[in-house]
């Protein structure tokens, strides 16, 4: 009842705002493709690790676009906005002869509005939009309705429908209310907070009656010589369907850095995320966003050209293997104007042991050496030189049936207006 | 807005648009003629032997024209009356007025032919622009009947020909002075010696008849229009809201670089005298003092770009640096008058020095704060800059869509209030005076080129969003009003289906009748209108040609005086 209340109020407030504006004037139209050449030692690097790929070298091409309009008032306080992708495709197999890929996907379709008498600094989105929650927790779109307020203060709110599976049943859908804000207390230091509130969470796939999930954050971000970054996030809450899994998990992740000139930095990167360490019990202590796109390294996440074009192996930590724990010393050099080089180190391993099926349990996935270079020929067109090697630790070689060490290789372009 | 993916994609709506349109162009020939028609006058050689003319500004003598100077002919006398008939003048140098008083001009003096030298006295005669060689460059091949017309009417010259082709503006031309009439798309420039002379835009006709009637002509000449809409020719095609025209006088040219200049501004290095001209361009400013004698640089090579900067007092320089995934991280600078100090940086905002006009209080410190995931965030402060610390001083109220880019804060209605003026999301000129819009232009523009597209490091593999970079319009106070010179250029997508060019405006805000009026200069440029800025008694306006997805190109920082174009 809570919170058929809370949604019927913030759709009122988004009706009302809609009738305060004037007609549409401007007509913005954006776009980014990527496109890439792969090649790695493990096919299955290339697809989520599956245990159904076979464990051999593979080359392929690879295409994704996307393009987004927006129809808005020239006061900018009320807009529709449209995005598709086409996507990611493998040359010659989705993109074959002639190019009858039937592949499309809705990315964004809402509509933003000012909220009348409050100086336009209160906007509504009502649709497919951006969620932007955390990094680790949720970042990718969901419909729902939201608030945002922008100011010394900025902060959103919001109702999102994540899954419905039938309309007659108010009990079988997920539900998930989030409130999130950011402020600067000085000109260098920004420190924010978040919470999500998930009914039904049963994952991003399923519905999960009577497991209502929270995740709660703090994240904070201080510029300047010295520069650090952080988030410290616990999950809580009930897992399973009838919520008989007691959640309890958290991720705390810490950068700093030191800018050395303006041209060169180089920083430290720590992150654990929790695992569980009974899979047989009805705790969950491994820790599990809701849709986001984990930014550690090459091989494995998607810190790379290879991984926006769709071709990775898991996109969060809980996807690989059992929480994740990693240390990384990264540098970032600006060469001249149009040349950049980035290259990490970095150990990577689980944080609890993995059981293998000999009964060993394992947790060291190996140390992975990450190069990252571009070339800007202009604001619109990038060229891309990427690659990685990992020296596999045990339990690499058991998830990916493979003795060897890993490498993965990517030159591509991205083209963006 | 003006990526080249964009400017594709609506030139092709535009030609299928405007395909089936027949209009043709021609210049104001009237105007030509009297402008470069020939002037009596005699040389004099100064007091310390400086060459002047006899002739100044009360004549019409402008800086730039050439002076041909003629030696003592010979009597010419008719054989069968013996009747002196006249004298055949010899022309021996070629004189450029290079400043002009009142009633002398002082001049440069050039040989006409290479190897020659000249011993000038006092009292030759010298002739504005008669004999002196004139050619004419058809950048787009369509208007020899134009090149036709003009030699017909300006035969005093020593024509050279027509020759289609793209006229490089030379950087100067101290051997052979001329004339070159470059014609380029609707534009006419008049070149002389390596400076511009005068700049004319083409005015439309309708070109079924394949020429301009008779009856228009004469309309022309009388200054009217006789077409069946009634509405005057529209070579300065009506911009909506734009309600009246201020024509450009006597332009000079300050400098020609011969790259694409985005920004330009003038500051006054602390501890020195002479104002520097600074330019950025790619990732570097370039000081260069007005007298020419000193140039240097500051070279950013680390993160980022340079997008913008805002000179405030006391050798002062905001640049705002822009680093992809990251935001801004803008730094003060401080000139001297050899070289940049940087004083405070890196700082999370957009920074600019909302300049008063003369008289009304120092620039104020302005910053706002922007992220990649959120754009242009309305919070805005007022800074406190002291020594090498800046610090947030004051929370400032601003409308809903206020960019710093572009903004000005400035009393205009003179009612002692200070208004916001900006350019909104739909590219509108907007003033309010807090909290109440006062004035919004009905024109859309699209200000200069160099947006920045902007990735959101929370999704990184999005479209990228786009923010405009407006250059900060000019504040300047005359005869007790407020005044704001703004850089607009044309909405290229409204210009298209206009069939107006589309870029090389600039705007004159003021306060009219309890609201505001948004004039234009009359005198369309020959390239984007890049930047303006107000310097004492002077307009600066940087133009540029070329360069619309790089530097290859050539900009010009022309100079206005303001009371010659405020004068009714």
């Amino acid at each position: 009842m809570k919170k058929n209340i809370v949604v019927c109020l913030l759709a009122f407030l988004f009706a009302a705002a809609a009738t305060s504006t004037t007609a549409a004037a401007t007509v913005e139209f954006h776009g980014k493709a990527l496109t890439g050449m792969i090649n790695t030692s493990n096919a299955k690097v290339l697809d989520r690790g599956k245990a159904g790929i076979d464990p051999d070298s593979a080359t392929i091409g690879v295409g994704k676009f996307r393009l987004r309009s927006e129809v808005g008032t020239d006061d900018g306080l009320a807009k529709l906005v449209y995005g598709f992708e086409t996507g990611a495709n493998n040359f010659g197999d989705q993109w074959g002869y002639s190019g009858d890929s039937q592949d499309f996907e809705n990315r964004f379709a809402y509509i933003q509005s000012a909220v009348p008498g409050l100086s336009g600094k209160l906007m509504g989105r009502a649709g497919l939009q951006k969620t932007g929650i955390n990094h680790w927790v949720w970042t990718e779109t969901a419909a729902g309705i939201t608030l945002h307020g922008k100011g010394p203060v900025n902060w959103q709110t919001g109702w999102y429908r994540g899954i419905e599976d039938d309309i007659a049943d108010a009990n079988d859908d997920t539900d998930l209310f989030v409130l999130k804000a950011d402020f600067w207390p000085a000109s260098h230091l920004k420190v924010g907070g978040f919470g999500v509130y998930a009914l039904d969470f049963g994952g991003k796939g399923s519905v999960a009656k009577d497991a209502d999930q929270f995740w709660a954050g703090i994240t904070s971000e201080v510029t300047g010589p010295v520069f650090t970054s952080g988030d410290l996030i616990y999950q809580g809450g009930d897992a399973g369907v009838g919520g008989i899994g007691n959640v309890s998990a958290y991720l705390a992740d810490l950068t700093v850095g030191v800018n050395l000139s303006d041209s060169r930095k180089i920083s430290l990167n720590a992150v654990y995320v929790s695992g569980d360490d009974d899979l047989t019990d009805n705790d969950q202590e491994e820790f599990r966003g809701i849709d986001a796109d984990v930014e550690v390294g090459q091989i494995f996440f998607k810190d790379s050209l290879a991984a926006s074009l769709d071709r990775f192996v898991a996109d969060q930590p809980y996807k690989l293997a059992n929480g994740l724990v990693n240390f990384a010393l990264e540098g970032d050099m600006k060469l001249n104007a149009k040349n950049k080089l980035r290259a990490a180190a970095r150990y990577l391993a689980s944080a609890e042991d993995v059981v293998l099926s000999n009964g060993s349990g394992e947790d060291e996935l190996g140390y992975e050496l990450d190069l990252w270079y571009a070339y800007d020929m202009n604001e619109n067109l990038s060229f891309k030189l990427e690659g990685a090697y990992l020296f596999s630790g045990k339990l690499t070689e058991a998830l990916f049936a493979d003795p060897d060490d890993l490498y993965l290789v990517c030159a591509g372009a991205v083209f963006q207006f | 807005m003006p990526h080249p993916a964009k400017q594709l994609f609506i030139a092709v709506v535009a030609v299928a648009l405007t395909g089936s349109l027949a209009w043709g162009q021609s210049f104001p020939l009237d105007r030509i003629q009297k402008d470069l028609s020939v002037k009596k006058g005699r040389f004099i050689s100064g007091p310390a032997e400086q060459p002047l003319i006899n002739k100044g500004s009360e004549a019409g003598i402008r800086k730039g024209d050439l002076v041909t100077l003629y030696a003592p002919g010979q009597t010419v006398i008719d054989p069968d009356s013996g009747e002196k008939l006249g004298c055949l003048s010899e022309p021996i140098a070629i004189c450029q007025v290079r400043k002009v008083h009142a009633r002398f001009a002082e001049v440069s003096v050039k040989c006409p032919r290479d190897g020659c030298t000249v011993d000038l006295e006092s009292g030759l005669e010298a002739l504005r622009y008669r004999d002196v060689p004139a050619v004419f460059m058809d950048g787009s091949g369509k208007f020899f009947s134009d090149y036709k017309l003009l030699r017909a009417r300006l035969g005093h010259f020593d024509w050279q020909g027509y020759k289609e082709g793209l006229f490089k503006s030379p950087k100067e031309d101290p051997s052979s002075p001329k004339v070159v009439f470059a014609a380029r798309n609707d534009m006419l420039t008049v070149w002389g010696g390596g400076e511009i002379l005068a700049v004319y835009p083409a005015e439309e006709k309708a070109s079924t008849d394949g020429a301009v009637s008779a009856e228009r002509e004469k309309g022309r000449a009388a200054g009217r229009w006789t077409g069946a809409a009634g509405n005057p020719p529209s070579a300065a095609a009506a911009i909506p809201g734009m309600v009246s025209e201020i024509p450009i006088k006597n332009p000079t040219v300050l400098a020609s670089l011969d790259r694409v200049v985005r920004h330009f501004g003038v500051i006054e290095p602390i501890g020195g005298q002479t104002p520097f001209l600074i330019f950025l361009d790619e990732n570097k400013i370039t000081a260069r003092a007005f007298n020419g004698e000193k140039t240097f640089h500051y070279q950013h090579e680390g993160f980022g770009e340079l997008v913008h900067m805002s000179v405030g007092s006391h050798g002062r320089l905001a640049l705002n640096i822009f680093v992809p995934g990251a935001g801004m991280r803008s730094r003060i600078l401080e000139c001297s008058d050899s070289s940049f100090q940087m004083v405070a940086g890196p700082l999370n905002y957009i920074l600019a020095f909302m300049n008063a006009p003369d008289g009304d209080g120092p620039p104020q410190l302005w910053a706002q704060r922007f992220s990649p995931a959120d754009l242009l965030i309305p919070a805005v402060y007022r800074m406190r800059l002291a020594g090498d610390t800046v610090s947030r001083e004051k929370n400032l109220e601003v409308p809903y869509g206020y960019s710093i880019f572009g903004a000005f804060f400035a009393d205009l209605n003179g009612n002692g209030i200070r208004e916001h003026g900006f350019f909104n999301p739909g590219g509108k000129l907007v003033v309010y005076e807090a909290p109440e819009n006062q004035w919004q232009s009905s024109a859309s523009f699209s200000g200069a080129l160099s947006p920045l597209l902007v990735n959101d490091p929370g999704y990184p593999d999005a479209a990228p969003r786009q923010v405009n970079v407006w250059r900060q319009p000019a504040v300047f106070k005359h005869r007790e009003t407020v005044w704001a010179a703004c850089v607009l250029n044309a909405d290229s997508r409204s210009a298209m289906l206009r069939r107006s060019t589309g870029q090389r405006l600039l705007g004159i805000l003021r306060p009219a009748g309890g609201s505001y009026r948004l004039s234009r200069l009359v005198d369309r440029f020959e390239g984007r209108v890049e930047d303006v800025v107000a310097y004492r008694d002077q307009l600066l306006v940087g133009v540029s040609e070329g360069g619309s997805s790089n530097n290859q190109g050539r900009s010009h920082i022309l100079s206005f005086s303001i009371d010659d174009f405020m004068r009714p």
